[in-house]
């Protein structure tokens, strides 16, 4: 097994390799500027207003085009018949209720390129067979504004932190809806970038703005909703590579709270002062905490330790609100795990494989296992689904439960194939059997 | 590598037409623009075909740049859709795959490990091999590659993770067998 530096010394040398050095570069593209500059003023005029004449006419197509869609869509809804997050990159779907869900979807990178926000919040009310985008409207006085960071805390109530390169410096405005995205109520802007979002109920939460080039970041809290952010800390915030990439916050209650890293950090006064939390293990080098999920105020479950690549794999787990933390192992036979998810203190289910299941032959699923005590215990789930075909670079996005009986997952089909695939899947039976609902080729 | 704040009078000087001014700003950002796209295409010709292409966008789009921010996360995104552009077209993926494997092997430590590993890297979708261009071999930080890829900090670092992972399995695949 390589070790995260050898991987890195190997990539490095590797692309090196194809990288001959060329200081002739600077000279090259000034000259091409040049013979291409002057070209472009030569005497092209009769191909150049041709071309000029086309691009108007497509221009006016377009624009036609654009026009009667634009119509289209004031008097029909964004209501698309699949998953949003099928043939596009997709982050995970927060499934509320086995009809009820929101997914946050990065469109692609065409549609990116022309102006749409990096990031779209879209919504199902029927289990994922139809989706709307109920994305906040971006801030008409802030073109460059994008959705940055969406925090999802039940069927109705989202927030949305949307990032503004502005006119001056970044900002960040937050927005609110009670309504399932019908409708968006704007909050107060805060100077800074990359927020973190949590919010323990309707009224209170916290956001979290990284001092660029340090190890803290702003940390506001709101009891209105997040309507106003009142300062109250700079927080330890320890990003990639000195954290890793699952640094987060969250909250138990109002007063207990957690930031994730290379370590755990817990506050009992709503994030005014931070301590070192203590846990059971010692964390291993490169490894890292992530940001626990609490079921309720005393129970709540954290997944731990290396930054990347299989290794030692574990669930933290309290039930006394974070006072006391202690291990609960993944399935010993099967690392690496793939994703997991629990639904309260005792019922999970988690996809892992070795890696002889990776490269076994053809038709051999990666395991689904489940527990219910904690953790305590995994047994495999036998599926009719198989997780990740060996001869395929693919991986599952998310696994997504809602209750002990229906979950959801989205599994991807990647790499130089001819036709990846992304798939939508449902299950009502605990994961023994599951419905492709959505499939469709990725788009191009 | 710091990052590189844009001196506001050259900016407007270059939007103004200067070229010379234009080529100042430009040149501290085109050795990394060149890293990038030979990472993401294998190919040192292609590359540098890249960025004289990204180069000539740069010039004409300069008024998009405004004036305070960074000049080389703006080129670096210029840069990768280049790339992203030239994997796309199908004689590339035709023609140029087999090919650049053989005659392009310089370094003597760079043999077959490297060979297998640039096949992994390859098999990685595009995000995922770009993150891992920028961060592994660039040495950016997560937030001006946030800035190149248009995406946020946070999806970045899952990007990372996830080429990581990938990466890694592809790699120990091909070990094992």
């Amino acid at each position: 097994m390589k070790t995260d530096n050898q991987l890195r010394s190997e990539f490095r040398s590797a692309l090196e390799s194809v990288t001959p050095a060329a200081p002739w570069l600077a000279h090259a593209v000034s000259k091409s500027l040049d013979t291409r500059l002057s070209t472009k003023q030569n005497d092209q005029a009769r191909p150049q207003l041709r071309l000029g004449l086309n691009v108007v006419a497509m221009l006016v197509l377009i624009g036609l085009v654009v026009a009667v869609v634009g119509v289209y869509l004031t008097v029909h809804p964004a209501v698309v018949p699949a998953h949003p997050g099928v043939g596009r990159v997709f982050y995970p779907t927060k499934m509320v209720t086995a009809s009820t869900g929101w997914s946050w979807v990065e469109p692609s990178i065409e549609r990116r390129s022309a102006g749409v926000s990096p990031v779209e919040l879209w919504r199902t009310t029927d289990g994922g067979a139809h989706w709307t985008n109920v994305s906040p409207p971006s801030l008409p006085d802030r073109p460059s504004s994008y959705t940055d960071n969406a925090f999802l805390l039940d069927a109705t109530h989202a927030w949305v932190a949307e990032a503004s390169s502005g006119p001056a410096r970044p900002h960040v405005t937050t927005f609110r809806t009670t309504d399932g995205g019908k409708t968006w109520h704007e909050g107060a802007s805060i100077e800074g970038e990359s927020p973190d979002l949590f919010f323990i109920d309707p009224n209170h939460g916290w956001l979290v703005l990284p001092v660029q080039g340090t190890t803290s970041a702003g940390l506001y809290s709101t009891d209105d909703a997040g309507l106003h952010w009142n300062f109250t800390s700079f927080a330890p915030w320890a990003g990639w590579p000195t954290g890793n990439g699952l640094t987060r916050i969250t909250f138990s209650s109002i007063t207990t709270g957690w930031i994730s890293g290379w370590n755990l950090m817990v506050t009992h006064d709503g994030g005014v002062t931070w301590h070192v939390q203590p846990l059971p293990i010692t964390l291993p080098a490169g490894g890292y905490v992530s940001s626990p999920t609490f079921f309720d105020r005393q129970h709540g479950i954290a997944y731990c330790c290396t930054s990347n690549g299989p290794g030692p794999e574990m669930f933290l787990v309290t039930s006394d609100g974070g006072i006391t933390w202690v291990v609960r192992n993944t399935p010993a036979e099967a690392p690496p795990l793939e994703v997991f998810d629990f639904v309260d203190a005792n019922h999970g289910w988690l996809i892992a494989g070795s890696n002889a299941e990776f490269s076994a032959v053809h038709g051999a699923p990666l395991p689904l296992y489940r527990t219910d005590d904690g953790g305590l215990t995994w047994v495999r789930v036998p599926t009719n689904v198989l997780w990740r075909s060996p001869d395929e670079s693919g991986y599952i996005d998310s696994l997504d439960f809602v209750d002990e009986k229906n979950g959801f997952a989205m599994r991807r089909k990647l790499g130089d194939v001819a036709n990846p695939y992304t798939q939508w899947l449902s299950t009502t039976d605990g994961g023994r059997t599951w419905t492709v609902v959505v499939e469709a080729p990725r788009t191009p | 590598m710091a990052v590189l704040t844009v001196p506001i009078t050259l900016v407007q000087a270059a939007k103004q037409g200067d070229k010379v001014a234009f080529m100042s700003l430009l040149e501290p950002s085109l050795e990394p623009g060149y890293r990038l796209a030979c990472g993401m295409l294998h190919d040192s010709q292609a590359a540098e075909d890249a960025v004289q292409e990204a180069a000539f966008k740069a010039w004409r789009k300069l008024g998009q740049l405004r004036e305070g921010h960074e000049l080389r996360p703006w080129f670096l995104g210029i840069v990768a859709n280049e790339c992203r552009t030239v994997r796309r077209s199908r004689w590339w993926s035709v023609l140029k795959w087999p090919k650049s494997e053989h005659p392009v092997e310089t370094s003597p430590d760079s043999g077959l490990s490297g060979i297998e590993l640039r096949r992994a890297l390859r098999r990685l979708d595009l995000n995922k091999r770009m993150v891992l261009v920028l961060h592994w071999y660039l040495d950016l930080p997560l937030d001006e590659i946030s800035a190149i890829t248009g995406i946020s900090v946070h999806a970045v670092e899952g990007r990372l993770q996830r080429g990581m992972s990938e990466l890694r399995r592809l790699m120990e695949t091909r070990d094992e067998n």
